[in-house]
Protein backbone atom coordinates (compact mmCIF):
# COMPACT_ATOMS: atom_id res chain seq x y z
CA UNK A 1 0.00 0.00 0.00
CA UNK A 2 1.30 3.08 -0.66
CA UNK A 3 1.77 6.12 2.11
CA UNK A 4 -0.79 8.43 0.10
CA UNK A 5 -3.62 8.20 -2.08
CA UNK A 6 -7.26 8.99 -2.29
CA UNK A 7 -10.58 7.38 -0.43
CA UNK A 8 -12.11 6.24 -3.81
CA UNK A 9 -9.52 3.44 -3.79
CA UNK A 10 -9.25 2.49 -0.24
CA UNK A 11 -12.06 3.39 2.13
CA UNK A 12 -11.52 4.55 5.50
CA UNK A 13 -12.27 0.86 7.32
CA UNK A 14 -9.88 -0.82 4.43
CA UNK A 15 -7.32 1.67 5.95
CA UNK A 16 -7.92 0.70 9.10
CA UNK A 17 -8.14 -2.76 8.65
CA UNK A 18 -4.57 -2.70 6.53
CA UNK A 19 -2.75 -0.83 9.19
CA UNK A 20 -4.06 -2.66 12.06
CA UNK A 21 -3.00 -5.87 10.57
CA UNK A 22 0.34 -4.76 9.27
CA UNK A 23 0.97 -3.69 13.34
CA UNK A 24 2.04 -0.14 12.08
CA UNK A 25 2.21 2.38 14.25
CA UNK A 26 1.73 6.00 12.74
CA UNK A 27 -0.58 9.09 11.60
CA UNK A 28 -3.12 8.64 8.97
CA UNK A 29 -4.33 12.17 7.77
CA UNK A 30 -7.45 12.05 6.03
CA UNK A 31 -8.61 15.42 3.85
CA UNK A 32 -12.27 15.66 2.71
CA UNK A 33 -13.09 19.22 1.29
CA UNK A 34 -12.51 21.49 4.32
CA UNK A 35 -12.76 19.10 6.78
CA UNK A 36 -9.69 17.48 8.03
CA UNK A 37 -8.86 14.57 10.19
CA UNK A 38 -6.72 12.22 11.68
CA UNK A 39 -5.90 8.44 12.70
CA UNK A 40 -3.20 7.26 14.98
CA UNK A 41 -2.22 4.07 14.88
CA UNK A 42 0.70 2.25 17.62
CA UNK A 43 1.10 -1.58 17.00
CA UNK A 44 -1.74 -2.59 15.07
CA UNK A 45 -4.63 -0.56 17.23
CA UNK A 46 -6.01 2.78 16.83
CA UNK A 47 -5.41 4.57 19.61
CA UNK A 48 -6.61 8.35 19.18
CA UNK A 49 -8.63 9.90 16.55
CA UNK A 50 -9.20 13.91 16.01
CA UNK A 51 -11.65 14.98 13.74
CA UNK A 52 -12.88 18.85 14.22
CA UNK A 53 -13.86 19.05 17.86
CA UNK A 54 -14.23 15.54 18.05
CA UNK A 55 -11.67 13.25 19.40
CA UNK A 56 -11.93 9.30 20.26
CA UNK A 57 -14.23 6.82 19.13
CA UNK A 58 -16.65 9.51 17.88
CA UNK A 59 -13.93 11.34 15.63
CA UNK A 60 -13.39 7.62 14.48
CA UNK A 61 -17.73 6.96 13.64
CA UNK A 62 -17.29 10.42 11.95
CA UNK A 63 -14.59 9.77 9.49
CA UNK A 64 -15.55 6.07 8.65
CA UNK A 65 -18.85 8.15 6.91
CA UNK A 66 -16.28 9.78 4.64
CA UNK A 67 -16.33 8.68 1.06
CA UNK A 68 -14.57 11.11 -0.73
CA UNK A 69 -10.99 12.80 0.19
CA UNK A 70 -7.46 12.00 0.31
CA UNK A 71 -5.04 10.11 3.05
CA UNK A 72 -1.52 9.95 3.94
CA UNK A 73 0.17 7.79 6.32
CA UNK A 74 3.17 8.91 8.14
CA UNK A 75 4.78 5.85 9.54
CA UNK A 76 6.63 5.93 12.87
CA UNK A 77 4.05 9.10 13.98
CA UNK A 78 3.15 8.79 17.58
CA UNK A 79 0.01 9.89 18.79
CA UNK A 80 0.39 12.83 21.15
CA UNK A 81 -2.57 10.33 23.84
CA UNK A 82 -4.83 7.52 24.04
CA UNK A 83 -8.34 7.91 23.96
CA UNK A 84 -9.19 4.84 22.46
CA UNK A 85 -9.55 1.10 23.77
CA UNK A 86 -12.00 -0.97 21.53
CA UNK A 87 -10.39 -2.99 18.50
CA UNK A 88 -10.01 -2.39 15.23
CA UNK A 89 -12.88 -4.14 14.19
CA UNK A 90 -15.07 -3.44 16.66
CA UNK A 91 -14.48 0.30 15.05
CA UNK A 92 -15.17 -0.91 12.22
CA UNK A 93 -18.76 -2.74 13.19
CA UNK A 94 -19.56 -0.03 15.49
CA UNK A 95 -19.18 2.69 12.58
CA UNK A 96 -21.23 0.63 10.10
CA UNK A 97 -23.86 -0.27 13.07
CA UNK A 98 -24.09 3.66 13.42
CA UNK A 99 -24.16 4.37 9.46
CA UNK A 100 -27.17 2.02 8.39
CA UNK A 101 -29.07 3.42 11.59
CA UNK A 102 -28.29 7.08 9.85
CA UNK A 103 -29.31 6.14 6.90
CA UNK A 104 -32.85 4.00 8.48
CA UNK A 105 -33.36 7.66 10.26
CA UNK A 106 -33.87 9.20 6.60
CA UNK A 107 -37.03 7.21 6.43
CA UNK A 108 -40.00 8.20 8.56
CA UNK A 109 -40.48 7.43 12.38
CA UNK A 110 -43.41 5.55 11.58
CA UNK A 111 -41.99 3.12 8.83
CA UNK A 112 -38.70 2.45 11.07
CA UNK A 113 -41.25 1.69 14.28
CA UNK A 114 -43.43 -0.79 11.81
CA UNK A 115 -39.90 -2.25 10.76
CA UNK A 116 -39.07 -2.96 14.24
CA UNK A 117 -42.63 -4.47 15.02
CA UNK A 118 -42.84 -6.68 11.94
CA UNK A 119 -39.60 -8.28 12.72
CA UNK A 120 -40.09 -9.17 16.46
CA UNK A 121 -43.18 -10.82 14.86
CA UNK A 122 -41.59 -12.34 11.74
CA UNK A 123 -38.22 -13.46 12.68
CA UNK A 124 -39.24 -16.46 14.38
CA UNK A 125 -40.46 -17.57 11.49
CA UNK A 126 -37.06 -17.17 9.47
CA UNK A 127 -35.29 -19.34 12.28
CA UNK A 128 -37.72 -22.04 11.14
CA UNK A 129 -36.65 -21.70 7.97
CA UNK A 130 -33.40 -21.99 9.03
CA UNK A 131 -33.94 -25.24 11.00
CA UNK A 132 -35.42 -26.39 7.60
CA UNK A 133 -32.46 -26.03 5.65
CA UNK A 134 -29.99 -27.22 8.47
CA UNK A 135 -32.25 -30.69 7.91
CA UNK A 136 -31.44 -30.70 4.29
CA UNK A 137 -27.77 -30.29 4.83
CA UNK A 138 -25.03 -33.22 5.73
CA UNK A 139 -23.08 -31.84 8.67
CA UNK A 140 -24.95 -28.95 9.58
CA UNK A 141 -23.33 -26.93 12.23
CA UNK A 142 -25.06 -23.44 12.17
CA UNK A 143 -26.81 -21.14 10.09
CA UNK A 144 -27.53 -17.21 10.37
CA UNK A 145 -29.40 -14.38 8.52
CA UNK A 146 -26.96 -11.52 8.91
CA UNK A 147 -27.49 -7.49 7.84
CA UNK A 148 -24.38 -5.76 6.79
CA UNK A 149 -23.57 -4.30 10.05
CA UNK A 150 -22.73 -7.87 11.42
CA UNK A 151 -26.00 -8.26 13.50
CA UNK A 152 -28.20 -10.85 12.90
CA UNK A 153 -31.67 -11.04 12.34
CA UNK A 154 -32.18 -14.58 12.96
CA UNK A 155 -30.04 -17.78 13.47
CA UNK A 156 -30.19 -21.18 14.15
CA UNK A 157 -27.11 -23.84 15.55
CA UNK A 158 -27.14 -27.42 16.02
CA UNK A 159 -23.93 -27.35 18.37
CA UNK A 160 -22.59 -24.86 21.03
CA UNK A 161 -21.10 -22.93 18.12
CA UNK A 162 -22.65 -19.24 18.63
CA UNK A 163 -23.39 -18.09 15.04
CA UNK A 164 -23.31 -14.55 16.56
CA UNK A 165 -19.59 -14.95 16.93
CA UNK A 166 -19.37 -16.40 13.18
CA UNK A 167 -21.49 -13.94 12.00
CA UNK A 168 -19.85 -10.35 13.24
CA UNK A 169 -16.35 -11.66 11.59
CA UNK A 170 -17.55 -12.96 8.55
CA UNK A 171 -19.39 -9.94 8.11
CA UNK A 172 -16.01 -8.10 7.99
CA UNK A 173 -14.80 -10.75 5.22
CA UNK A 174 -17.44 -10.54 2.95
CA UNK A 175 -17.64 -7.07 3.06
CA UNK A 176 -13.61 -7.10 2.38
CA UNK A 177 -14.31 -9.28 -0.60
CA UNK A 178 -16.81 -7.30 -1.84
CA UNK A 179 -14.79 -4.39 -2.00
CA UNK A 180 -11.83 -6.19 -3.25
CA UNK A 181 -13.90 -7.44 -6.36
CA UNK A 182 -15.78 -4.34 -6.84
CA UNK A 183 -12.04 -2.64 -7.15
CA UNK A 184 -11.13 -5.75 -9.80
CA UNK A 185 -14.18 -5.28 -11.73
CA UNK A 186 -14.83 -8.63 -11.56
CA UNK A 187 -18.28 -8.33 -11.46
CA UNK A 188 -21.25 -8.59 -8.57
CA UNK A 189 -20.22 -11.00 -5.52
CA UNK A 190 -22.75 -13.66 -5.17
CA UNK A 191 -21.88 -16.09 -2.17
CA UNK A 192 -18.07 -16.73 -0.45
CA UNK A 193 -17.03 -19.75 0.52
CA UNK A 194 -14.35 -20.37 3.46
CA UNK A 195 -13.42 -23.72 3.92
CA UNK A 196 -11.15 -24.27 7.25
CA UNK A 197 -9.91 -27.37 8.63
CA UNK A 198 -12.90 -28.38 10.08
CA UNK A 199 -15.86 -26.31 8.53
CA UNK A 200 -16.93 -24.48 5.16
CA UNK A 201 -18.52 -21.35 5.57
CA UNK A 202 -20.58 -20.37 2.90
CA UNK A 203 -21.90 -16.33 3.00
CA UNK A 204 -24.61 -15.63 0.19
CA UNK A 205 -25.92 -12.34 -0.13
CA UNK A 206 -29.81 -12.25 -0.14
CA UNK A 207 -31.59 -10.64 -3.13
CA UNK A 208 -31.14 -6.53 -2.11
CA UNK A 209 -27.50 -7.19 -0.65
CA UNK A 210 -28.80 -5.78 2.74
CA UNK A 211 -28.04 -8.84 4.32
CA UNK A 212 -26.29 -12.20 3.47
CA UNK A 213 -27.24 -16.00 4.56
CA UNK A 214 -24.17 -17.59 6.64
CA UNK A 215 -24.09 -21.41 6.66
CA UNK A 216 -21.72 -23.36 8.65
CA UNK A 217 -21.28 -27.25 7.98
CA UNK A 218 -18.85 -29.78 9.27
CA UNK A 219 -16.22 -30.43 6.47
CA UNK A 220 -15.59 -34.14 6.92
CA UNK A 221 -19.63 -34.77 6.88
CA UNK A 222 -20.80 -31.97 4.40
CA UNK A 223 -20.79 -32.51 0.62
CA UNK A 224 -20.40 -29.05 -0.80
CA UNK A 225 -22.07 -29.27 -4.02
CA UNK A 226 -25.07 -29.81 -1.85
CA UNK A 227 -24.52 -27.24 0.77
CA UNK A 228 -24.06 -24.30 -1.95
CA UNK A 229 -27.30 -25.52 -3.76
CA UNK A 230 -29.01 -25.81 -0.59
CA UNK A 231 -28.11 -22.03 0.32
CA UNK A 232 -29.12 -21.17 -2.91
CA UNK A 233 -32.40 -22.27 -2.88
CA UNK A 234 -33.16 -21.29 0.24
CA UNK A 235 -32.33 -17.69 0.05
CA UNK A 236 -34.90 -16.51 -2.23
CA UNK A 237 -37.62 -18.00 0.47
CA UNK A 238 -35.56 -16.28 3.85
CA UNK A 239 -35.27 -13.05 2.01
CA UNK A 240 -39.16 -12.77 1.29
CA UNK A 241 -39.50 -13.60 5.13
CA UNK A 242 -37.57 -10.38 6.06
CA UNK A 243 -39.96 -7.72 7.14
CA UNK A 244 -39.67 -4.66 5.05
CA UNK B 1 11.23 -20.55 -17.00
CA UNK B 2 11.52 -21.28 -13.38
CA UNK B 3 9.79 -24.26 -12.06
CA UNK B 4 7.32 -22.25 -10.57
CA UNK B 5 6.71 -20.74 -14.05
CA UNK B 6 6.66 -24.28 -15.09
CA UNK B 7 4.10 -25.54 -13.57
CA UNK B 8 1.87 -22.65 -13.22
CA UNK B 9 1.60 -22.78 -17.50
CA UNK B 10 0.81 -26.80 -16.80
CA UNK B 11 -1.65 -25.42 -14.57
CA UNK B 12 -3.19 -22.88 -16.89
CA UNK B 13 -3.35 -25.36 -20.38
CA UNK B 14 -5.40 -28.32 -17.65
CA UNK B 15 -8.20 -25.67 -17.16
CA UNK B 16 -8.16 -25.15 -20.55
CA UNK B 17 -10.53 -22.04 -21.93
CA UNK B 18 -11.94 -20.81 -18.64
CA UNK B 19 -8.96 -19.89 -17.48
CA UNK B 20 -8.26 -15.85 -17.01
CA UNK B 21 -5.68 -15.62 -14.31
CA UNK B 22 -3.38 -17.06 -12.04
CA UNK B 23 -0.44 -15.24 -9.29
CA UNK B 24 1.83 -17.37 -6.42
CA UNK B 25 1.31 -14.15 -4.16
CA UNK B 26 3.71 -13.19 -0.81
CA UNK B 27 1.59 -11.76 1.55
CA UNK B 28 2.95 -8.38 1.04
CA UNK B 29 0.77 -8.64 -1.71
CA UNK B 30 3.61 -9.15 -4.20
CA UNK B 31 3.11 -11.68 -7.17
CA UNK B 32 6.43 -13.70 -7.74
CA UNK B 33 4.89 -15.97 -10.70
CA UNK B 34 1.88 -15.56 -12.84
CA UNK B 35 -0.70 -13.73 -14.49
CA UNK B 36 -3.32 -12.91 -16.50
CA UNK B 37 -4.49 -13.61 -19.96
CA UNK B 38 -7.79 -11.42 -19.52
CA UNK B 39 -6.30 -7.64 -20.33
CA UNK B 40 -9.71 -6.58 -17.99
CA UNK B 41 -8.48 -8.63 -15.28
CA UNK B 42 -5.43 -6.72 -13.36
CA UNK B 43 -3.66 -9.49 -11.84
CA UNK B 44 -1.47 -7.42 -9.67
CA UNK B 45 -4.58 -5.92 -8.17
CA UNK B 46 -5.85 -9.06 -7.38
CA UNK B 47 -2.79 -9.94 -5.47
CA UNK B 48 -2.39 -7.26 -3.87
CA UNK B 49 -6.19 -6.89 -2.96
CA UNK B 50 -6.46 -10.67 -2.13
CA UNK B 51 -3.85 -10.27 0.33
CA UNK B 52 -5.93 -8.70 2.42
CA UNK B 53 -8.95 -10.95 2.11
CA UNK B 54 -6.37 -14.01 3.01
CA UNK B 55 -4.54 -11.99 5.97
CA UNK B 56 -8.73 -11.31 7.42
CA UNK B 57 -9.58 -14.72 6.75
CA UNK B 58 -6.60 -16.08 8.82
CA UNK B 59 -6.97 -13.62 11.45
CA UNK B 60 -10.51 -14.09 11.81
CA UNK B 61 -10.88 -18.29 11.76
CA UNK B 62 -8.00 -17.91 14.11
CA UNK B 63 -11.05 -17.13 16.88
CA UNK B 64 -13.31 -18.96 15.70
CA UNK B 65 -13.31 -22.60 16.75
CA UNK B 66 -13.46 -24.04 13.02
CA UNK B 67 -10.00 -24.84 12.46
CA UNK B 68 -7.41 -23.07 10.49
CA UNK B 69 -8.33 -21.31 6.87
CA UNK B 70 -7.03 -23.42 3.90
CA UNK B 71 -8.85 -21.49 1.55
CA UNK B 72 -11.60 -18.71 -0.17
CA UNK B 73 -13.64 -19.19 -2.85
CA UNK B 74 -16.05 -15.77 -4.18
CA UNK B 75 -18.34 -16.67 -6.56
CA UNK B 76 -18.78 -13.72 -8.82
CA UNK B 77 -21.47 -13.21 -11.90
CA UNK B 78 -18.25 -13.55 -13.81
CA UNK B 79 -16.00 -15.60 -12.28
CA UNK B 80 -15.01 -17.68 -9.93
CA UNK B 81 -11.92 -16.26 -7.90
CA UNK B 82 -10.21 -19.16 -5.74
CA UNK B 83 -7.52 -18.57 -2.93
CA UNK B 84 -5.50 -21.18 -1.01
CA UNK B 85 -2.51 -21.07 1.00
CA UNK B 86 0.63 -22.39 0.07
CA UNK B 87 4.13 -23.44 1.77
CA UNK B 88 3.77 -22.40 5.68
CA UNK B 89 0.95 -19.69 5.36
CA UNK B 90 3.44 -16.78 3.78
CA UNK B 91 2.26 -17.14 0.39
CA UNK B 92 -0.87 -17.62 -0.98
CA UNK B 93 -2.26 -18.98 -4.69
CA UNK B 94 -4.60 -16.98 -6.22
CA UNK B 95 -7.04 -18.45 -9.35
CA UNK B 96 -9.43 -16.77 -11.84
CA UNK B 97 -12.07 -18.81 -14.29
CA UNK B 98 -14.72 -17.70 -15.56
CA UNK B 99 -18.12 -19.01 -14.89
CA UNK B 100 -18.44 -21.75 -17.49
CA UNK B 101 -15.73 -23.43 -15.71
CA UNK B 102 -16.28 -26.67 -13.73
CA UNK B 103 -15.56 -25.20 -10.19
CA UNK B 104 -15.19 -28.89 -8.39
CA UNK B 105 -13.11 -29.76 -11.82
CA UNK B 106 -10.49 -26.63 -10.57
CA UNK B 107 -11.21 -26.95 -7.41
CA UNK B 108 -9.29 -30.86 -7.65
CA UNK B 109 -6.70 -29.36 -9.89
CA UNK B 110 -5.53 -26.94 -7.40
CA UNK B 111 -5.80 -29.50 -4.62
CA UNK B 112 -3.17 -31.70 -7.02
CA UNK B 113 -0.59 -28.45 -7.71
CA UNK B 114 -0.71 -26.59 -4.35
CA UNK B 115 1.98 -28.78 -2.74
CA UNK B 116 4.24 -28.88 -5.99
CA UNK B 117 3.62 -25.24 -6.43
CA UNK B 118 4.65 -25.13 -2.13
CA UNK B 119 7.87 -27.17 -3.12
CA UNK B 120 8.55 -24.87 -6.15
CA UNK B 121 8.64 -21.57 -4.14
CA UNK B 122 12.22 -20.12 -3.91
CA UNK B 123 13.38 -19.76 -0.16
CA UNK B 124 16.39 -17.47 1.12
Amino acid sequence: MGTQGSLHDMTVADLIQVNCQDHKTGKLSLNNGAMQGNLYFKNGNVIHAEMGQLQGEAAVYELLSWEEGLFKLDVGHEAPQSTITRSWAGLIMEGARLLDEKLANNDSDESVTNDLKETIVVAPKIEDILKEMGGEMQGYIASAVTGMDGLNIAQHSKTNIDPEAISAQMTMLLKLVDSTVGKLDAGTVQDNLVTTANAYVLMRFLPGRQHFLGVAVDRKAANLGNMRLIANIYSERIYKAIPR
Amino acid sequence: MTKLEQLIMQFRSEVGSDFVSTDVVGMDGLSIAGGSINPNFDSNMAAARFAMVMKLAGKITDKLPLGAVEDNLVTTDSYYLLSRFLDDGSFFWIVAVTREATLGAVRMLMNEYAPQLSNAIPHA
